[in-house]
């Protein structure tokens, strides 16, 4: 009798052993994942530099080798002609700097600006590999942190990848430099990326006399969104103070917490209906009516896609959110 | 014999709730001091006259619309849950019986999940969850008394567990499938099934008051019978009781209990299982010390649990269902462990 218990046991315990190890092994390689990233992160100026010694200035010289933020080196024969994208940010990025027609296939999710939504879709979350080897791209561009297990597939596959993870604000405007380089469209990319830090300066100029106002951000019910975010950091930048910014990434926050932080400015991103269940819900949960926010009636939809996206809008998204902060200051 | 060891255990364990409570109303993470949380709280009382001044209306709100609301709902969730476990353990002679063995808890998940997928959250108002998750609840339980209906009219508890495991897959599978289906940034559904008693209001306390105010004396009333179902329900039947009626109106009104917390706080896991064993091993299996008992168990585990979520990593909320589970599953085996070393 006890001989077959420990018998069932033992597979049991192996699998579970197994299955820890497995999770361990997870664990270890998104952590060195992310120590890789911060150290690839000044990356994106390398292959600038290589464009700016060449003697036709605004054009790309091939073969190029360009490092990705998870630290990959690849070589490039020539302008990419057809491009992959998976992820929505990076979309936006290719048609913004003209590259629109050299995009081959798109994610599910992808849906800016508008003549991205008539390319092959090559899968949401979760990419479809076979998708994306049918269109036989000669570059892919993903998200490191979206896409991962996706962009390892790919490398297995020995597809070129151009993996990205921008941290800031500015890290996007390099991005989007460095895809411009890559598709050898430095002139538009430039242009894209002035704009973005001519829209960050104003900003930036016209709040610098302000007093910071206290802002609380919701894109989720019952979820706010911490430090080491773009929103984060963009409320930042629109002269506000983000009340959850004592926590990392996004949380469930607790509402004692709120009430007591007493924001000025209650954000919460435009889904397009209306009634609101975000706005619905924190009108009608008991105690939130003493918010200053809340008296004065004084909460505000902002459009999603901008602010959650790390792609060109994301300078849109800064001027919607300055606007909301400080309204006088942008007349 | 039975009074004296009602009152006994009875009184203690409605002293330590009443214990756990004042701790658990003194502590926020909005950091208000103890002395300004009881003096909110002694100024409510209607015939105190009170000023308005000593505190903001910030600190009022946290402690009289938020924290006060919410210690209490943990409570009532916890005793909902932990006596309709018992309910359900007595009716079905079965260990492994919790308040969602028969599907109750499925049902209720896939009704919530379906309006969070299609975003109908508010369409009958901040209501509409609750409403829906109860009624789906409750439906899933005649889905399964009307599978496990046999031709006699009895019901065989094994056909019911079974017809309950079905219901559950099915219902399950429906749950992941919108589960994988919804993309946003923070997966709604997915947090919903953890369980959280975050931004609830007095509301949802008084909806679970009548359910508790009748589901304690009926199943009490039904105490004694379920101490003769434990010989058997042909046994029971010898005995005098009316089998199938027990059965129904104890497993109808458990299950009433099971949709009206679930609908609340979203699927809490291990109270519903847990309280009731451990009342069993700390003072026997005499029904009518366990069906009161639970109640006030189940209040105390979760008022901790619930606590617990909202303060270990203030001020960010672990979802309530995975705090019940962690302390509820090694505490449970250190007992039945040290139990069964007893008993050898």
């Amino acid at each position: 009798m006890k001989s077959r218990k420990y018998g069932m046991l033992q597979p049991v315990l192996a699998a579970m052993l197994v299955m820890m190890l497995l999770l361990i092994a997870a664990c270890g390689s998104n952590g060195n994942e992310s120590g890789v990233e911060l150290v690839g992160t000044p990356a994106p100026s390398a292959p600038t530099e290589t464009a700016q010694s060449s003697e036709e200035p605004g054009k790309t010289q091939y073969p190029l080798t360009v490092t990705d933020d998870t630290g990959v080196a690849i070589t490039l024969e020539q302008a990419p002609a057809a491009v992959v994208s998976l992820a929505p940010s990076e979309t936006e990025t290719l048609f913004a700097i003209g590259a629109g027609d050299q995009v081959v296939g798109v994610d599910e999710f992808s849906n800016y600006p508008e003549e991205a939504s008539t390319k092959a879709k090559v899968g949401d979350m979760t990419t479809n590999i076979e998708a994306v080897m049918a269109l036989n791209p000669d570059l892919v561009i993903a998200s490191s942190s979206a896409n991962f297990a996706a962009v390892e597939e790919l490398r297995k596959l020995n597809v070129p990848v151009f993996a990205v993870d921008p941290l800031t604000y500015d890290a996007v405007v390099a991005k989007i430099e460095t895809i411009g380089t890559i598709m050898d469209r430095q002139a538009a990319a430039a242009e894209v990326a002035s704009e973005m830090l001519a829209v960050k300066a104003k900003v930036v100029e016209s709040v610098k006399n302000e007093t910071a106002r206290k802002v609380y951000l919701e894109f989720s019910e019952g979820w706010t969104v911490g430090s080491g975010t773009f929103l984060d950091e963009l409320v930042t930048l629109a002269g506000g103070i983000n009340i959850a910014g004592s926590q990392q990434g996004w949380y469930e926050v607790n509402e004692e917490q709120v009430i007591i932080e007493n924001p000025a400015f209650i954000i919460y991103p435009d889904w397009g209906v209306n009634p609101h269940p975000i706005a619905v819900a924190i009108e009608s949960r008991p105690g939130w009516d003493v918010i200053e926010a809340v008296a004065n009636g004084s909460l505000h939809a902002v459009t999603e896609d901008p602010l959650v996206r790390v792609g060109p809008r994301l300078a849109d998204g800064l001027l919607e959110l300055a606007k909301i902060i400080h309204p006088d200051s942008f007349k | 014999m039975m009074r004296h060891k009602l009152a006994g255990y009875g009184g203690a364990a409605l002293l330590l709730l009443a214990v756990s409570i004042i701790i658990s109303l003194s502590i926020g993470s909005a950091g208000i001091s103890i002395l300004d949380v009881w003096g909110i709280l002694v100024h409510q009382l209607p015939w105190l006259s009170y000023d308005g001044t000593a505190w903001e209306a910030n600190q009022i709100a946290v402690v009289t619309q938020v924290r006060l609301s919410r210690v209490l709902l943990a409570v009532l969730v916890g005793a909902s849950l932990a006596l309709a476990g018992a309910g359900f353990q007595g009716v079905l002679r079965n260990p492994l019986a919790d308040p969602y063995t028969l599907g109750v808890a499925s049902g209720s998940s896939a009704g919530a999940a379906f309006i969070i997928l299609f975003g109908y959250q508010i369409i009958l108002g901040t209501w509409t969850i609750p409403l829906v998750a109860f009624v789906t609840g409750a439906v899933t339980l005649f889905g399964v008394l009307w599978l496990s209906r046999s031709k006699g009219g009895g019901m065989s508890v094994e056909t019911l567990i079974l017809s309950g495991v079905i219901m559950q897959a099915f219902l399950g599978a429906f749950v992941s499938f919108m589960v994988a289906m919804s993309d946003g940034v923070v997966n709604q559904i997915l947090f919903w099934l953890m369980g959280s008693l975050a931004t609830r209001s007095w509301d949802n306390v008084y909806m679970l008051v009548p359910f508790l105010a009748l589901g304690i004396p009926l199943l009490l009333f039904y105490a004694k019978a379920l101490n003769l179902f434990a010989l058997g329900e042909r046994h029971a039947a010898h005995m005098g009781v009316s089998v199938e009626r027990t059965k129904l109106i104890v497993l109808i009104a458990s299950t009433l209990l099971t949709a009206a917390a679930v609908s609340v706080s979203g699927v809490i896991g291990f109270v519903g299982l847990v309280v009731p064993h451990l009342v069993r091993l700390i003072c026997g299996p005499d029904y009518r010390l366990i069906i009161p008992l639970s109640a006030i168990g189940g209040g105390l585990f979760v008022l901790w649990a619930d606590t617990l979520a909202r303060m270990a990593l203030s001020p960010r909320e672990i979802p309530l269902g995975v705090v019940t589970a962690l302390i509820g599953a090694p505490f449970f085996a250190y007992l039945l462990r040290r139990h069964k070393i007893r008993n050898r």
